[in-house]
């Protein structure tokens, strides 16, 4: 039942998320397809005609402006957490219900991620399948597999604002300590570029994902996958041990 | 252990230097209504989170239900219905949606008992918790507790906010459904005269210690007020003296039990007995908790307060 | 059958048990005939609920007024006014009686009254008994 609960708390916010993101795959591929030169001059790397083209240009769409609002949708959909229970001070209820208190922590954390995990597929189909569409080429498998990637970044992404807000004890003072966060691990390519660093960051997970579905060359960045995957579940679990301890 | 419902050992509850609960040794038989006592701040519902599982204690043990409360939480919560002094609820729920959800934890759960409560109580089962008024939230939270079928009720407050027919309904409940069922209920209240209507058992706490426990109808039977005057009246707390006020002219004490043999004791001693009173349950607890008021009649309150004494 | 629990008048912040009310005021009726021997009692739980009462505290009054023979209780589970009277001997019952008489006699003599008027006082309450239970007779046999 408190998946339901939680279900309810999220889903306006994920339905809202469900269209925008579609749409903004499509909108961009649109725009992409009417502007063929200009994405030329952008991708400053080799770039060839075609299929290699076009999953370029979607690669940079979902790596680009898809996975920033998947981001984004990760830490709004981090609000309706645990620390909210806190904020209601439906605590005293909630935890002498007969359940484990990693139970609560575990169950919402798990809507959100399936929440998250659904906006992604939802951006890999919806860019795809608006290219697909555009250009009429068929793409490989190694396009589904850009989900890993962009899920493991957006559900770390997601577990470091759940975790805040069970710090924080208020939803909306997790997600603004999460967007800070977010902002700085943003600018981590920026100065390691400068730099000549390589600084792990989520859109450099994100982004590298998709650059090797379409670069047969590159290599999948395995290494930084597995360790977003354990940040993922570490955050929660430290969420867990919080609760677990807390004095209501 | 299968005739205790709560079970408590040297409780305590420290926060940095303060004693919410003071060694507090309880004994709550099953298959009654205990009603624990006491003013505000006095300890109860630190107590009672304790034995929730919401908070930790600093020291001592205890058991409810025969369960080891910390070690075997989750099997305390699957037996026992808990209504908390924060009568909070998600706002957005209706009393509906809120029964649906609390339903599924609770294998014992009695969905007719659930209708019949939001009838008799004439819950708004379709307006969000949120917009609901104070004694209608208590109706909810003793809808829910009350259909979840456990064995034991914790109830800290159970009537705020509840108008005289809402209490009314609240103690024929008590007094139909749960006693009649075999099942025990702990309640905490200040409202001594609901209280001392179906309690079999009171627990009476302040500073976190607990001051008298017993059977209500020992109490009741037992305990006497015995006035005397005369010169040179003993002014110390015995085993059977549980306190003395005296304002210079007359001693009044509370004696725990053979209060007739007291006063004769006192008449032996050339002592004049005027007075060997039953009282209720608020002259106890007044009398118990009462120690550092000041009385309007001069002396009175300074010897009250040197020579009151609690058990 | 009589559903006599509007019949009781519990208070419970009196110093005395409600239990010991119950019983007091079911001999009450029983002396004054408003209840006779053979009537059915209301369950204990149903007088509970009444009342808003613990059913434990109407269930020991039971108890002691079957234990003293003023109610009797069926196998079945019902519970009724004993139809004998009690079948004490004599001396026991002067025996129960002899504190409650103590009481009075202190009374009456704290108040200052003298012995006889404290004996006619006794006698005023046995008439007005007495009457009421003529007139509970006379309803009873209007009704038949």
């Amino acid at each position: 039942m408190y998946i339901w609960k939680c279900w309810r708390d999220s889903r306006s916010r994920f339905t809202l998320y469900l269209i925008v993101v579609p749409a903004t795959c499509v909108l961009f591929t649109i725009i992409a397809a009417a502007h063929g030169p200009f994405i030329t001059v952008w991708k400053r790397g080799p770039v060839s005609g075609g299929a290699q083209l076009w999953s370029q240009v979607a690669t940079a769409i979902l790596g680009g402006v898809v996975s920033l609002i998947i981001l984004l949708a990760a830490l709004t959909l981090a609000v309706a957490s645990i620390g909210e229970e806190y904020k209601e001070k439906t605590l005293d209820f909630l935890l002498t219900r007969p359940r484990r208190r990693r139970y609560w922590v575990w169950t919402c954390w798990s809507v959100g991620a399936g929440e998250i995990l659904g906006l992604v597929v939802a951006g890999v189909v919806g860019t795809f399948g608006a290219l697909c569409y555009e250009t009429g080429y068929v793409y490989s498998w190694r396009l589904l597999v850009t989900t890993l990637p962009l899920f493991a970044g957006a559900v770390a992404v997601y577990s470091l604002a759940y975790l805040l807000t069970v710090l924080a004890r208020n939803g909306e003072q997790g997600l603004s300590y999460g967007l800070g966060i977010l902002f700085i691990d943003l600018l981590l390519p920026l100065a390691g570029y400068y730099w000549h660093v390589h600084l792990p960051s989520v859109m450099s997970l994100m982004n590298g994902g998709c650059e090797w579905a379409t670069s047969p060359t590159l290599a999948f960045p395995l290494g930084e996958l597995v360790l977003y995957i354990v940040v993922a579940l570490a955050f929660p679990l430290a969420a867990q041990l919080v609760l677990e301890r807390a004095e209501v | 252990m299968n005739d205790i419902a709560i079970w408590t050992e040297k409780l305590v509850k420290a926060y940095s230097q303060v004693k919410a609960v003071d060694e507090l040794s309880l004994n709550v038989p099953r298959g009654g209504i205990y009603g624990f006592l006491g003013r505000n701040g006095a300890g109860k519902t630190s107590t009672i989170k304790i034995l929730l599982g919401l908070t930790r204690p600093t020291a001592g043990q205890a058991t409810v239900l025969g369960f080891h409360v910390g070690r075997e939480q989750v099997a305390i919560l699957e037996r026992t219905a808990y209504v908390s002094e924060n009568k909070s609820l998600y706002g957005n729920l209706t009393a509906r949606e809120l029964v649906r959800f609390t339903r599924g934890f609770y294998p014992n759960w009695s969905d007719e008992a659930a209708a019949k409560y939001a009838r008799s109580f004439e819950i708004p089962m379709d307006r969000p918790f949120g917009k609901l008024s104070q004694g209608n939230r208590t109706k909810v939270f003793l809808l829910l507790a009350l259909a979840q079928g456990a064995d034991l009720l914790v109830l800290d407050e159970p009537a705020t906010g509840l108008d005289p027919v809402g209490v009314d309904e609240f103690l024929r409940v008590l007094a139909q459904d749960v006693v009649s069922e075999g099942r025990t209920a702990l309640i905490s209240s200040h409202q001594l005269s609901d209280v001392e209507q179906v309690a079999d058992h009171v627990g009476l706490i302040d500073h976190g210690r607990l001051l008298l426990e017993a059977r209500l109808d020992d109490i009741k039977s037992q305990f006497r007020f015995v006035t005397a005057a005369g010169n040179a009246l003993p002014q110390t707390k015995t085993a059977e003296v549980v306190s003395v006020t005296s304002d210079g002219t007359f001693c009044r004490y509370l004696v725990k039990q053979n209060a007739d043999a007291f006063a004769a004791e006192l008449r032996r001693q050339g002592a004049t007995v005027t007075d060997v009173s039953p009282l209720g349950l608020r002259e106890i607890f007044l009398e118990l908790v009462r120690k550092e008021e000041v009385c309007t009649s001069g002396n009175v309150g300074g010897i009250a307060a040197a020579v009151s004494h609690s058990i | 059958m009589y559903y006599y629990s509007m019949l009781l008048h519990i208070n419970p912040s009196s110093g005395v048990p409600i239990y010991l009310q119950i019983e007091n005021q079911v001999k009450h009726y029983i002396a004054s005939g408003a209840l006779q021997p053979g009537d059915a009692l209301t369950s204990v739980r149903q007088v509970a609920a009444d009342l808003r009462i613990n059913p434990n505290t109407v269930a020991r009054a039971y108890q002691n007024l079957e234990r003293d023979g003023v109610l009797a209780t069926v196998p079945g589970g019902r519970t009724y006014v004993a139809e004998n009277p009690t079948g004490l001997l004599k001396s026991e019952k002067i025996r129960r009686l002899r504190p409650h008489a103590r009481q009075i006699a202190v009374e009456g003599t704290q108040l200052r009254l003298d012995p006889q008027e404290i004996i006619d006082i006794v006698w005023q309450e046995l008439n007005a008994l007495e009457e009421a239970h003529e007139r509970h007779s006379d309803l009873d046999r209007k009704a038949r």
